[in-house]
């Protein structure tokens, strides 16, 4: 008796043993990494592409974002993301949209502007859906352009109408600052708003709010009638249409509590408008210097430099002009060259530079 | 050249030992002869570091599974599995509030069988905690705890709350919400212990708060201190168990018996014969009765291959249960912990939750008065029932088992009715709500219930004119409260700790 207990007990661990290794090599994005591979061989003629692809082993891709904390894996499976060749695929292998010139995917990842899991490697872990336990599902359509608003804190965001459109409203059209606060400014008689786009799913009282149980919903149907989702909320139906509300939820749910890096922040600029004047000469100066050889201005110019688009929002003129004057005595390492600028060439480019907000 | 023993030369000789090497390497780490005799059974029992803890001959009682349910092998069993999963997670484990949580997701997504690794941890836990108390249920209603082996008794206890301490101490490590709230609340459930509680909670949590002091405490305490401890207590446990003269049986004729059939069960197993022809040693000296004393040695079976055999085939079966019941559920985890967004309701570890119900209708009597009482008649129980009728025989005797089910059924019925009322009057608050602390605390379904316990208790002892009987009685009674109010506090408690049926949605938050 106690033989065959052992008996059928020891086939049966070697059985679960067998299982548990099948359950830990078949994952979902090995298909995904084979299926890109057979395309890209379908693809191209060239023989050293070839024979990588022959020599590509299945592996998990990620991108890791020291200044935000995280890893992103969705490159595990969305693997064409920078690949021309994949535009017309369907996803997961289709190459992501022209917007990575600006926004590279070494310094943004991919959660950071989708949200979604960015740990998982799982089309439902990723929650490409509304995933139990996760608060960041990742945000489509219109909706994405919340995420613009965790950088650019600038009235008019380019590429974001929603957003910017959104701003205004908050502002000047329904001046909702008279009663909320966000980051410090405006009144308290309502509630804090600088991060209730963060707000845990189950602090929202959906007990009045038809369809579907996501952040968005609550929004939109809180801004069309906030009385109907809440009835004791003392804030005034001010008769939003539908774009409105829709506006005003994406400008919700941008005000998270993730931690942006200070480099990445975009603000409005601060500087005295005399210096912010264009600088002629700095101009020419900058065209002279062939400094575009190196640096890119909206997405034209080389990448051997920092992206100069919006370098007055992160530096001021003191630094400017001293990193002109001497870059390695500033930045410590810089492989930019000492164009032996005189003091007032220096200053006209300083002029010049601080104009590109 | 001078020749070796064999009369062989250097060459010679180096050519033999090359050809025997691979032998002579297994006889110098398997020590023992060959197995067809019971002296090479008992040498491999005695000389092998692994097996040298137990005795080389076991009463056949001891191999009975009815009368151990092999849950204290089982118990350890689980607990390498913990020591063994445990360590290969700390390779991977950071505690640190902002990585914590993080490391949770690459076990479930990148690391190397990572999930069957977590899920394992998880369950095995949970299962050790299960084990171990029934395991004290089953040495209490076998009796096994009376002289000599009430110390032991006392260690197990012990155990069991190093158990306890040990899995509340990984609770809190995922750190996400469930793992927040939990230890929250349960840390709280301590605080309300007289004069040391907030003292103690403010030690274990290295402040007010659980935060990330808390958590490299409770890392600290889960990984090294409490296991290292456990260990040792447990070599305690498994020592007194030899000297204190192996498991405990049934009281047996005093006449030496003759070969005695082994159970049905046992058909298959070889018996050996009794042989005239053996001297007996001085092996070890055991205080209590060995299987020796006063009879033959042939109411007992080699350990070799027969308790060897049994507990190997066990710990197989066990480790293929916890594996399958991890390949098909997963561990749980929700989202990050947010201490600024208490879980609702915010629930204790299951083990904790007959406890947290108590403690919700007073925080004096649940959380201060039962506990408290529970431990010392858990510690004192071997030191009051010194008998040793009806050792070895599960609830002591026919009418034990009667009073056992007596018990049981009563005081659901008993637990069933406090909770109705409690739930539909609101309790001492909700009929007066101007009612004093001190007459909540006296009239509440907890202590009610430890009323209706004691009751039973003399009652049963009046009229049974045994204290086993009764013992067993409040025993069955305890366990049945614990047990129904345990699953309420899973099941049917939802948010604001009001009460839900199965089938009954809690209300959208």
């Amino acid at each position: 008796m106690v033989h065959r207990i052992f008996a059928a007990g020891s086939l049966l661990l070697l059985f679960t043993a067998a299982w548990a290794a099948w359950w830990d090599y078949d994952r979902e994005w090995k298909r995904y990494q084979g299926r890109y591979h057979s395309l890209l061989r379908e693809k191209t003629k060239d023989e050293k592409v070839r024979q990588e692809i022959e020599r590509a082993r299945p592996e998990i891709k990620q991108i890791v974002l020291r200044s935000f904390a995280r890893v992103d894996r969705c490159v595990t499976c969305h693997l064409a993301y920078d690949n021309p060749a994949f535009a017309d695929e369907p996803e997961p292998l289709r190459t992501h949209p022209g917007i990575l010139r600006h926004h590279p995917a070494e310094k943004f990842g991919c959660t950071v502007c989708h949200s979604g899991q960015g740990e998982a490697t799982t089309y439902k872990g990723a929650a490409h859906q509304e995933l139990e336990f996760w608060e960041r599902p990742m945000w489509k359509d219109e909706y994405l352009q919340s995420a613009c608003g965790k950088c650019h804190k600038e009235a008019s965001v380019p590429g974001a109408p929603t957003l910017s459109a959104a701003r205004v409203l908050y502002r000047e059209e329904f001046a909702c600052d008279v009663c909320h606060k966000i980051e410090g400014e405006g009144g308290s008689d309502g509630p804090d708003l600088t991060y209730v786009g963060s707000k845990p799913l189950h602090a929202f009282d959906f007990t009045y709010v038809k369809g579907e149980r996501t952040r968005p919903r609550w929004f939109f149907e809180h801004f069309k009638d906030p009385q109907a989702v809440l009835p004791f909320s003392e804030m005034p139906n001010v008769d939003m249409s539908d774009e409105q509300a829709q506006a005003m939820t994406v400008l919700m749910l941008s005000l998270t509590s993730e931690k942006v890096p200070p480099e990445y922040l975009v603000r409005e600029s601060t500087l005295r408008p005399e210096l912010a004047a264009v600088g002629v000469e700095g101009h020419s100066l900058f065209e002279e210097k062939r400094c575009v050889l190196c640096h890119s201005l909206r997405g034209r110019g080389g990448t051997l430099g920092p992206d100069l688009t919006h370098v007055a929002s992160r530096r001021n003129a003191d630094w400017l002009f001293q990193h002109f004057k001497n870059p390695r005595q500033v930045v410590p390492g810089s492989r930019m060259p000492d164009f032996h600028l005189s003091d007032a060439e220096a200053n006209e480019l300083t002029r010049y530079v601080l104009s590109l907000q | 050249m001078k020749a070796n023993r064999h009369g062989e030369g250097m060459l010679g000789g180096f050519r033999r030992n090359a050809r025997l090497l691979f032998r002579n390497l297994l006889d110098s780490v398997v020590r023992h002869g060959p197995v067809d005799t019971d002296q090479g059974r008992a040498e491999i029992m005695n000389q092998n570091f692994f097996l040298h803890i137990f005795p080389v001959s076991v009463h056949k009682n001891t191999l009975r599974f009815g009368y151990t349910l092999g849950l204290g092998v089982i118990a350890f069993v689980l607990f390498l599995i913990l020591v063994v999963g445990g360590i290969v997670l700390m390779f991977y484990y950071v505690p640190a509030t902002d990585q914590a949580y993080q490391r949770m997701k690459d076990l479930e997504f990148v690391v190397s069988n990572g999930n069957l690794l977590r899920n394992i941890h998880r369950w095995a836990a949970h299962g050790m905690v299960a084990a171990v108390f029934l395991h004290m249920c089953r040495v209490f209603y076998t009796g096994s705890f009376r002289p000599p082996r009430e110390f032991n008794w006392v260690v197990g206890v012990v155990l069991f709350f190093l158990t306890l301490l040990l899995s509340f101490t990984g609770y809190l490590l995922p750190w996400d919400q469930l793992a927040f709230w939990a230890i929250t609340v349960g840390t709280n459930i301590m605080s309300y212990f007289p004069f040391v509680g907030k003292e103690m909670r403010y030690l274990l949590l290295g402040g007010n708060e659980v935060g990330q002091e808390a958590l490299i405490r409770f890392y600290v305490l889960h990984v090294a201190i409490l296991p290292v401890l456990l260990l040792a207590v447990l070599g305690v446990h498994f020592w007194r168990i030899r000297k204190d003269g192996g498991l405990s049986r049934p009281e047996e004729d005093a006449s030496p018996s003759a070969p005695v059939p082994l159970p049905a069960a046992e058909s298959g197993a070889e018996v050996f014969p009794p042989d005239t022809r053996k001297t007996y040693g001085l092996m070890e000296l055991v205080r209590g009765r060995t299987p020796m004393v006063d009879r033959g040695p042939e109411d007992t079976l080699m350990a070799w291959p027969h308790l060897v055999f049994r507990l190997l085939t066990l710990s197989i079966l066990t480790l293929t249960a916890f594996m399958i019941l991890s390949l098909l559920v997963g561990a749980p985890l929700k989202d990050i912990a947010n201490p600024q967004f208490p879980e609702n309701p915010a629930k204790a570890p299951w083990y904790f939750l007959a406890l947290q119900e108590l403690v919700s209708y007073s925080a004096f009597v649940g959380g201060v008065f039962i506990p408290f009482l529970t431990l010392v008649a858990l510690m004192v129980i071997p030191y009051i029932d010194r008998e040793s009728t009806g050792t070895g025989v599960w609830f002591h005797s026919p009418r034990g088992r009667r009073i056992a089910w007596l018990a049981g059924l009563s005081t659901t019925a008993v637990v069933s009715l406090l909770l109705f009322l409690q739930i539909r009057t609101g309790g001492m608050r909700g009929l007066y709500p101007d009612a004093p602390q001190w007459l909540v605390d006296v009239i509440n379904p907890a202590s009610l219930l430890l009323l209706y316990l004691i009751v039973f208790f003399f009652v049963t002892g009046y009229v049974t004119d045994s204290l086993r009987e009764a013992s067993v009685g409040l025993f069955t009674g305890f366990v049945t409260a614990l047990t129904t109010l345990t699953i309420v506090g899973v099941y049917l408690r939802g948010p604001n700790w009001e009460f839900f049926w199965f089938w009954q949605s809690w209300p959208v938050p």
